[in-house]
């Protein structure tokens, strides 16, 4: 049982929470393959097919 | 590139996909795709310009199955795709590979120019590896990490809202918290709103009937730019979450007291 005046600490919640931090670092790596998979997109499109003779 | 790591790029792809490349094992192992220049008596200014036709077709293939190759690895690792999404893209991978490889030992036995300008030709009409399969390919990974993205993103908002509720049960005032916790929510949505269409408009098959290519060109256009406002939507979303864990610390200190009035 937690110490009273403790269950209404927002600091003990979700800021300190494991499960909240490990959220948060699966978005930011997550938003991070979004990145480069993007830039991989857009290297591809500038790579373009231009390299094969049309005549 | 070197035709010895060539074919040992082939034969990875062949062998970490567990895929049946015949025709390309059957070239490359056989050393006798790549065409050469061979002036010298009896060679025509027209064979040789065939040949020299033939070789820049050829590196442009060589170009693409090395690109397949490392697309390949890429599908296969990523921790991100769907099963049926991995399998939907291994499988076009290597029905991309297995076509460009018979193509090249097509190429290598043309012996007249219209046949192996249409030959050449079908190297991009037919496949489209730089403008459709890597585009496809990347933009369904990032597809599938934006949902993990945003269940995660949606999971932690539930905590922090219910941190809220509690701090605003205890008479604290949560204003900047919840206008905080609101604008996440909203982020939250609107990368997810965005990302929505991503996988119906990649829903085009390849290697691809030449005549599909414009409207698969502008969709796979319209997929870069919806992923491109997910990422913008989730970057904020992620900003708006450490707002919210900010507010809430804040919380915690004691607010100062009000100066002192005579």
């Amino acid at each position: 049982v937690a110490p009273a005046g403790t269950a209404a600490d927002p600091a003990v919640g979700a800021a300190q929470d494991p499960q909240a931090t490990a959220d948060m670092q699966v978005a930011d790596q997550s938003l991070s393959q979004i990145e480069t998979d993007l830039s991989n997109v857009d290297q591809a499109a500038a790579s373009g097919e231009n390299d094969v003779p049309s005549n | 590139m070197k035709k010895q790591s060539m074919v040992k790029r082939v034969g990875a792809l062949a062998v970490a996909g567990g895929m049946v490349l015949s025709l390309a094992g059957t070239a490359f192992a056989a050393g006798t795709a790549t065409s050469t220049v061979t002036p010298g008596a009896g060679t025509s200014k027209a064979g040789t310009t065939l040949d020299s036709l033939k070789q820049t077709c050829e590196a442009a293939i060589d170009r693409r199955l090395t690109s397949l190759g490392d697309l390949q690895g890429k599908v296969s690792s990523s921790t991100y795709l769907t099963a049926g999404d991995k399998a939907t893209l291994l499988g076009e991978i290597s029905a991309e590979n297995d076509g460009l490889a018979a193509l090249r030992v097509k190429i290598a036995a043309d012996t007249d120019r219209a046949t192996l300008v249409a030959d050449c030709k079908s190297i991009v009409e037919h496949y489209r590896v730089y403008l459709l399969m890597v585009p496809k390919a990347h933009l369904m990974i990032a597809s599938d990490a934006a949902s993990v993205i945003g269940q995660k993103l949606t999971d932690l908002a539930t905590k922090l809202q219910a941190d809220i509720d509690r701090a605003k049960s205890a008479g604290k005032d949560t204003a900047d918290a919840q206008r905080d916790l609101d604008n996440l929510k909203a982020a939250i949505s609107a990368g997810t709103g965005a990302a929505g269409p991503v996988d119906g408009l990649l829903n085009f098959a390849l290697p691809l009937n030449p005549s599909e290519y414009p409207a698969d060109q502008q969709n796979v256009k319209t997929a870069r730019t919806d992923m491109g406002t997910t990422h913008t939507d989730f970057v904020q979303a992620g900003k708006d979450a450490k707002q919210v864990v900010a507010d809430l610390k804040a919380l915690k200190k004691p607010k100062p007291l009000p100066a002192a009035t005579s």
